[in-house]
């Protein structure tokens, strides 16, 4: 992990914060917030909904120092992608008033890369090629407010498409495909961290 | 090397747009929006971070595209007017203002060639009785980019068909290629930027060696194109006057008179804001330490020092080219 700079990650639900909670050996602070000051890592377990994700990145950001980067992991849903698939997201559009941001892709790394729309109910009929979530577009517009382009980002992996719909996840599932990404995103993170 | 490409929605079946996507490889990221300002022209970007890996932002241009440029600046015509197909650079100079003027280090290009086109020729029209000329090299290195913009083959024609205007096609690069498949067209001027060597090679990042300028503008002169000698800025430095006097004894001892067209020179200048956004973005760079002040909101050398830089400049141009027309570009 880089040496000076901090990383904010701010994740909807429990069941997929467990994973990296274990990979980084993150302490609890508080119900939802956890850290590792030596590896300078804080995640907070927002809760779903892109009003809960804004409202949990302000309160990391205020928190934490303000060159801190920002990363929002999660599961998404998509047409075609596999379930378990890991996405870096290229824009996040707020499916209510229209409005983009667009993460600066600086990035080596070989993870497919594409737009997501943030909803505010689950997806069942996937209309466009964009991934879906529910969070990304409050995480976003809450993190750009301390930081710019470069410094916020978007990880989803995808929890269900066209043959297999929301029905079908459940915490286990959730759990074993973040788990199982776990390396890859720590990988990914100390990229981000090399700015 | 291009890794993201941004695309406006209205150009993405642009003719010129399908045909820029054919020169990069599949692997390449292609994010669409809806206007180029949602990405050039955000807040709070990191240029410096930005520079290091460059986005191409492909998007139509609408409004004025022509600009006009102060009497001061001419390199001999009295209607001087400049355009923008792109803007920013791949070239990274530490004096250069591009880094203080946009919000976005990526390269912005401008696909409606021929929305310039018009607006070019509309000029000509409009001044008939004189000629116009035109710069390409303001917002960018025309001729650095121009494997994938064509810009060349684009704007090249224009100019060859309308004999009462001058283009001056400003650039560092050495890649003649395009322009040596013309046959030399009179009014089209590419002219050469220079520092001498020791300062290029501190400051002038990634950009071709003086040398490798002179040997292109050599091999221009052979087949017969108008060579243009911009030393603009002028770069205060120790030996000051050997170092400039020798660059200026190599290009002539390289180029013959008859296929200059002018020489043009300039001191740093930078207006307010965009000083202030270069400093504050890069402390560390050698042209902070330069004797900058403050003249009528413009900031440059004082003016002791700036009379005698350009005595010292005039006076050795004048001996090794003698016949050139020299400008002296002032604020």
């Amino acid at each position: 992990m880089h040496k000076t700079n901090e990383i904010n990650i701010v994740v909807a639900m429990k069941r997929e914060a467990t994973p990296l909670i274990n990979y980084w050996d993150l302490k609890k602070n508080s119900k939802k917030f956890y850290s590792n000051k030596k590896k300078k890592i804080n995640l907070i377990i927002s809760g779903i909904g892109k009003k809960r994700a804004e409202k949990a990145t302000t309160y990391l950001a205020e928190k934490t120092n303000n060159n801190s980067f920002f990363l929002n992991v999660g599961i998404a849903g998509h047409k075609n992608y596999k379930l378990g698939e890991i996405i870096l997201i290229s824009k996040i559009t707020d499916n209510k008033n229209k409005y983009s941001w667009y993460p600066s892709l600086l990035w080596k790394t070989k993870i497919k890369k594409k737009p997501l729309i943030t909803v505010a109910f689950p997806k069942i009929r996937y209309t466009t090629d964009h991934l879906y979530d529910m969070e990304a577009a409050g995480f976003f517009k809450g993190a750009r407010n301390f930081v710019g382009p470069e410094k916020v980002q978007c990880i989803k992996i995808v929890s269900d498409n066209k043959d297999s719909s929301i029905l079908n996840i459940s915490s286990k599932k959730i759990g074993n495909w973040i788990y199982s990404k776990t390396s890859v995103i720590n990988k990914l993170v100390n990229e981000f961290l090399k700015i | 090397m291009i890794q993201t490409i941004y695309i406006e929605n209205q150009i993405r079946r642009h003719h010129r747009t399908e045909q820029i996507l054919t020169k990069f490889k599949k692997n390449v990221d292609i994010v669409y929006c809806d206007h180029y300002g949602e990405i050039f022209n955000i807040k709070s970007q990191n240029f410096k971070i930005q520079k290091k890996k460059p986005a191409l932002i492909l998007a139509k241009k609408v409004g004025k595209k022509i600009h006009d440029i102060p009497k001061s600046f001419s390199i001999g015509g009295k209607k001087n007017y400049y355009f923008s197909h792109m803007l920013n650079c791949i070239y990274d100079c530490e004096y250069c203002f591009l880094q203080g003027k946009h919000m976005s280090a990526h390269y912005l290009l401008f696909v409606n060639y021929e929305d310039f086109f018009i607006e070019i020729e509309k000029k000509i029209k409009q001044n008939c009785f004189e000629k116009s000329y035109f710069f390409s090299g303001y917002d960018c290195d025309s001729l650095a980019f121009d494997g994938i913009t064509g810009f060349i083959k684009s704007f090249f024609p224009i100019f060859k068909r309308n004999k009462n205007a001058i283009l001056e096609l400003r650039t560092k690069s050495v890649q003649i290629h395009e322009i040596l498949k013309y046959k030399p067209i009179d009014n089209c001027i590419v002219a050469f930027s220079f520092t001498p060597d020791n300062i290029s090679k501190l400051i002038e990042h990634k950009v071709p060696s003086v040398k490798k300028r002179i040997i292109v503008m050599k091999k221009l002169a052979d087949a017969g194109w108008k060579l243009g000698l911009r030393f603009d800025p002028i770069v205060p430095a120790c030996n000051f006057a050997k170092i400039y006097e020798n660059l200026f004894k190599n290009i002539a001892s390289n180029i013959p008179e008859k296929s200059m067209h002018s020489i043009s020179f300039g001191m740093m200048r930078f207006p307010k804001k965009m000083f202030k956004k270069m400093i504050k973005e890069n402390p560390n760079k050698r042209i902070t330490s330069l004797p900058f002040e403050n003249r009528n909101g413009i900031y440059s050398y004082n003016k002791k020092i700036e009379n005698k830089l350009e005595n010292i400049i005039t006076k050795k141009l004048k001996k090794y080219m003698s016949n050139i027309p020299i400008y002296n570009c002032k604020v």
